[in-house]
This record gives structure tokens, sequence and C-alpha cells, in this order.
């Protein structure tokens, strides 16, 4: 069942919404949020109970064109 | 004050979770929504560089995972009808409205049921609350520092009740699963070690 694979915290996460902006951006889903999602770094850092950067990509890189919103 | 039975309020439930999903397109998720509400409503505003970070992130998406990648995931299927979209995109007035929604409810089915009143604080929370967990300032000091716990846990698991105890858990999602065993499983334990403490 796809959904079972689906990251826990895909509702609330700034990062999934930007990729669905393009369909190129699938590629991170279908590696991260929709696959092996306890290594994404986002993932990590809200299981850690760390402040999530809004521009911190799942395989731990940022962005320098920061999405809008305040960090969780 | 009487209770509506079980089977009343599951279905109600049942109804709140699907009508919300009817009319808004997301799956329910009431700490997601306070989540979105604290965030305030800046985050309904296209970023003033949305170009830049969408050509940003296609050049970092290419680096990462490499041309031939990409273009297939480009030809993916999107994540069908049943997948939840994040609640995130929903606006922030319909957060905040859906908040306004619950508190306003409960007082409804509280006058409605005869159970709404103020209360000072020396009239505690009722004999059996009063009974397990204290009376006065030191009862809401143990509902604030629940609370607290609630918070960090919705925070850290993704969820509350009504995420995964109510959608996830009827879509069979395994982290909704597990998260709704532990939360009521740990509820239960406190429950009962209340109950042999007192």
């Amino acid at each position: 069942m796809q959904d079972s694979k689906r990251c826990t915290h895909a509702t609330s996460c700034e990062m999934y919404d930007l990729f669905q902006l393009k369909g190129a951006l699938r590629v991170w889903q279908i590696n991260y949020c929709e696959g092996d999602f306890q290594r994404c770094a986002r993932f990590q850092r809200a299981c850690d109970g760390g402040r999530i950067p809004k521009n911190l990509l799942p395989n731990g890189k940022l962005l320098t064109a920061a999405p809008a919103g305040p960090e969780r | 004050m009487s209770y509506w039975p079980w089977w009343l309020g599951g279905t109600a439930l049942a109804a709140v979770s699907v009508g919300f999903w009817l009319a808004c397109g997301r799956l329910l998720g009431v700490s997601g929504s306070v989540a979105r509400v604290l965030d305030g409503p800046e985050r309904d505003r296209a970023p003033d560089d949305g170009s830049a970070l969408e050509a940003e992130l296609l050049a970092m998406t290419r680096a990462e995972f490499g041309d031939d990648a990409v273009a297939a995931a480009a030809e993916a299927p999107a994540p069908s009808a049943s997948a939840s979209p994040s609640s995130a995109s929903l606006p922030w007035s319909a957060h905040l409205a859906l908040l306004v929604a619950i508190v306003v409810g409960g007082a409804v089915a509280g006058a409605t049921r005869g159970g709404w009143h103020l209360r000072a604080v020396a009239d505690g929370l009722g004999a059996d609350f009063t009974r397990l967990v204290g009376g006065g300032f030191g009862g809401i000091g143990a509902l604030f520092a629940g609370g607290l716990l609630v918070g960090f846990g919705t925070a850290m698991s993704g969820g509350c009740t009504s995420g995964h105890g109510l959608c996830g858990t009827s879509r069979l999602q395994r982290g909704s699963l597990a998260a709704t065993a532990a939360f009521f499983g740990a509820g239960a334990l406190v429950a009962l070690a209340l109950e042999r403490l007192r």
C-alpha cells in the first residue's frame, strides 16, 4: 500500500509542497517522502526535536533562496 | 453532564473527517492546523523570489539525482487521489476557522447538554480529576505540563489523535498505527497508574 510508506510528517512539510511545483521535483518525493524518509534530514531534525530550517533539503543541503514562512 | 453514546460520537467524528476531506480536499489534522496558524498568514504569500527559488531547486535536484532520474520522475504518476496532499497548502484562514470551530462546537455541545459554565480555579475540574491529579493551581499546572508533552509529542510524531488516530489509522498507515498505539497505550497506562497511586 503506497500510502503506508509515506513520511508521517509530509502533511506539515513545506518542502513536500515545494516538490509539487514541477513534475521534475517528484524525484525528491520518490526518493525521500514516499521512500526511505528516515534518511531525510528534515525528518531527522523533527525527531530530534530541533528547528527545521525552511530551506533545508532532504539531503541535508540548504537552498540559498528561502521558501516563504517562518521556520518550524 | 451526560455524554453522547459511543456510536453517535464515533459517527460524528467520522462525518467531520470525511466532510473535511470533501470540503477541503485535505486530511483533517488539528495539530497541523495549530502549527500552521502559529506560522502566521505570511506563508500564504508567494515568495518574492519564487522564480529564483524554483530555478535553484531544479539545479540542486539535477545535481543530486542526475538528469536521467529527474526526467524519469517527471514522467512518473503524481501521488494518487487517495494520497493526502499537505494540509500546509490550505490558506491560513481555513486552518484558523477549523480551530475556532472546534472551540465553538465544544461550547455549543456543552451548553446544549447542560454542562457548560465558567469555573474559577478554586472550583476545580471535577471530582475525578481532583482525586487523580489534584485540585486548584496544582491541577492547572498538571494540565499545562501535560499540554507541553502533547505539543512536543505531536510535533515529533507529525500528528495527533485527529491526524494519526482518525485519518491515518483508518487508511492503515503504519506510522499512524504505531503513533496511535503509543499514545493511547501510554494514556491508558498513566490512567491506571494514577488510579493505583491514589
